[in-house]
This record gives C-alpha cells, structure tokens and sequence, in this order.
C-alpha cells in the first residue's frame, strides 16, 4: 500500500524535528579526528619504508641492475629448490599411524627387610605379603 | 645503658652473667638431667668403635639406643661419661636396628616424655640433644625410600644446624618431648635421617615384653614395583579374606595413616600389632569400602 501524500508530509515533518541527542556531534568529531590521526600514523609508516626501500635502490645507480639480476636469481633459485616434486610427493605410501599407548616400564623398587640404608643392600622385589 | 663505674659493681655485674648464663646453659643442655649423657659403643668393623647415645624410654632404667650399620649388637658397653655402667641387653631389633638395655645400677637418669602420635613432626622445629649441646634441627618431610629401595618404616629426613649427631640422640620439641632419635647421617651436609618417636614405642613394645618384634599380619600381598598401593593377592584364611578383601582393591588409609603408593602401605604395615583391630579403607571401583581386621601373628611363608 502506497502511503499518501499526507502521510509522507507528516513524516518529513516528524523528521525534520528529530534531533541527535546532546554531544553526539562533539562525540562523532572526536572519533573521527583519532581514525584520521591513526590511519595518517599507518600510512606514513608504511610509506616511510617504502621510500626509504625505493631511495635506497636509486643511491644504487647503475648497479641497481645487478642486484635485482641476483635477488631474481635467488628467488627462482629458491623456489626451485623448495619446491617439492610431484613424482616424490606421489611415490611416498600413506603410513597407518600407531597410537598404541605403551605404558612406561615400573621403575625398579625392593623392600627392604631392614633399616640397613647402604648402598649394598638387597632387597626384595616383586610381591610382597603383609 | 647502665655505665658500670666502680670495680665493685663490675664484679657484681660479671657474677650475676656468670649465675644467668649457668642456669641458661643448664636449663637448655641438660633438661632432664642426663648429665654427662650415656653412651653405648659397640664393636664394628676393622676394630673401630661405633658410639650411640642411649636414651631412657621407659622410666629410668630401660634405655633405648640404635646400633650403628655393621657394628656387633651383641656386646654393647654402656658408659656414662668416661664411666662403665653395667647393663643388660633386653633385645634387639633388627628391623629398625633398635636395641633395648635395661640399666643394672649406678645411675639413675631421668625419664623422657615421649610423643604418642609424631604424624605431625614431619615438619617441625626440633632441638638435638648433642654431645656438645643443644642443636636446632628441622624434620623436612618423610623418607619412605632410599635409593629405589623401599624401608621397612618411614623415617624422618632432618636438617641440623652444624654436623649431625650421633646415633640415638633425642630430637625434642619446644616442650621437651621426644619426637625422634638420630638414625644415621644421611651423607649429604648437616641432613640425617631420624626414627619417629611412635616407631621407637612400637619396636619397644614388644622387644620388652617377649623379645622380639612381631609385626601384625593380614594376609595381603601388594607389590613392591607398583605405584599404586593395590591389593593383588589375598592369602587364604587371613583376617583380609574372612573380612571380604579382594585382589584389585585400592588401599585408602590403615588406621589414622593415609596410603598414597606401596612405601605408605609398607610403613602402616610396620605399626600393626596382633590382637589389636585396625580399621581399613580400600577403594573397590568407585566403592569406598571400610573392614575392620585384627591382624594376627604372621604365619610361616
């Protein structure tokens, strides 16, 4: 149903008194000054480095070839070397994992039969009856 | 500060000190006026003589002293200071290397208080009553085992402020009760090793009255490489079969003593006494299970 003509001029009328409540717009201010202020801290770190990184290649002059030659060189060097090979990958069999828990062997422990502390001394292990 | 101008009051000064310091020494070094103490000195290897102090555990007569590992039990000589004293061997324990002498004549030392229940001694402030005097000692926990080797009764670990004394001298607390005797330096700096006055009563028990320790039997096995204090056996026509105990159950706690491995059940073991009941909680599953057993003499293996 299509609202009619009246109906939508009350509404404007509605809206044009509905009001923010009071410091909202001082609230929003703040906001955006500390967003503008921490995105303008980011963008100048990152771009400090960036410059910092094209600055250092133009200081380079005519050498700058070489060292992207080589740095090139590396990367592909690199990848080839990592790179694992499909035929490898493929031969290797899939391994059945053993979770069988095996329970650590008892330490070994004797009763003596009397308080005789030294070294020597035998005592008696496995069952014992009291 | 008193400023001691004339001679007179100087010597006055230094006399009360002498009178203060006397009776100080006196009322510290020598509480129940065992003075000059008594030793024992048994005959051990290579012709050396092993010393021990020798306590009186049961009025003034009968005194208790522990015999030094691989000295002759069999020919003790008691002295009092440099003095012979005639004595008669009572008996003599091999477990616990406890030897019982009763006193013939010529002296007449006090008798010591000794604590009932030394539980909580495991942790306490002690005085040693050395050769040369009071020391301060501390119990620091219970040694069950040695080595790998399980003891037949668990046995106090004691730190000693200086050099541990020798064996059988009474470790007393703050109110001069004895709640340990010296068992044996334990080889590392000032710590030994010491009995619980409880053990000392138990042994003294039954060497006095038939000359031998007889230790209660109940007829269960456990198993000394296992952890866990549980029941694997139980012998036929032992007061642990007619109570019901069956292999597999948990021990939880022997009398007032709560059992956490086999070295916990061994040492409870060590205070039962034929004829006399003991209550028993085992763990049977989830079950908390509580017997009351009378140990009996042990049957022959």
């Amino acid at each position: 149903m299509k609202p009619s003509v009246e109906q939508i001029g009350s509404l404007l009328a509605l809206k044009r008194h509905e009001r923010p409540e009071d410091g909202y717009w001082q609230d929003f201010l703040c906001d955006f000054h500390q967003n503008q202020r921490e995105l303008a801290v980011r963008k100048s770190g990152l771009m400090s480095f960036a410059s910092r990184i094209s600055g250092w290649f133009s200081d380079l002059g005519p050498s700058k070839w070489a060292y992207g030659a080589g740095l090139a060189y590396a990367s592909i060097a690199a990848f080839a070397l990592l790179t694992p090979k499909e035929a490898a990958v493929q031969k290797m069999a899939p391994s059945q994992i053993n979770y069988q828990v095996v329970p650590a062997p008892a330490p070994p422990a004797e009763q003596l039969d009397q308080l005789d502390l030294s070294p020597s001394t035998q005592g008696n292990a496995g069952e014992q009856v009291f | 500060m008193v400023i001691l101008e004339s001679p007179r009051r100087r010597w006055s000064a230094r006399l009360l000190g002498l009178c203060l310091g006397f009776s100080f020494s006196a009322g510290f070094a020598d509480p129940v006026g065992v003075s000059p103490r008594l030793l024992v000195n048994f005959s051990a290897a290579n012709g050396k003589i092993a010393e021990s102090t020798a306590v009186p555990v049961e009025g003034d007569t009968i005194l208790v002293v522990v015999v030094a590992a691989g000295a002759d039990f069999s020919n003790p000589k008691l002295l009092q200071g440099s003095r012979p004293v005639p004595a008669k061997v009572i008996g003599h324990d091999p477990v616990s290397r406890l030897q019982f002498l009763q006193v013939q004549s010529g002296i007449s030392p006090k008798s010591f208080e000794w604590l009932g229940d030394t539980g909580d001694s495991a942790s306490a402030s002690l005085i040693a009553m050395g050769p040369g005097g009071p020391v301060k000692c501390r119990t620091t926990g219970w040694v069950k085992q040695v080595g790998g080797k399980i003891l037949p009764l668990a046995l106090f670990r004691v730190t000693f402020v200086g050099a541990v004394p020798p064996p059988g001298t009474p470790l007393m607390d703050d109110v001069g009760r004895v709640a340990a005797v010296v068992f044996q330096d334990a080889g590392v700096a000032s710590t030994g090793y010491a009995i619980p006055a409880e053990a000392v009563r138990r042994v003294q028990r039954d060497i006095c009255t038939s000359g031998q320790l007889v230790r209660g039997w109940l007829g269960l096995s456990l198993r000394a490489e296992t952890q866990s204090p549980q029941v694997v056996r139980v012998l036929p026509e032992s007061p642990a079969s007619a109570a019901g105990i069956q292999p597999g159950d948990v021990l939880v706690s022997v009398g007032s003593r709560q059992i956490s491995d086999y070295a916990d059940a061994a040492n409870a073991f060590f205070y039962l006494v034929p004829g006399h009941p003991v209550k028993v909680k085992l763990l049977r599953g989830v079950d908390q299970l509580e017997y009351s057993l009378t140990p009996t003499r042990p049957v022959a293996k």
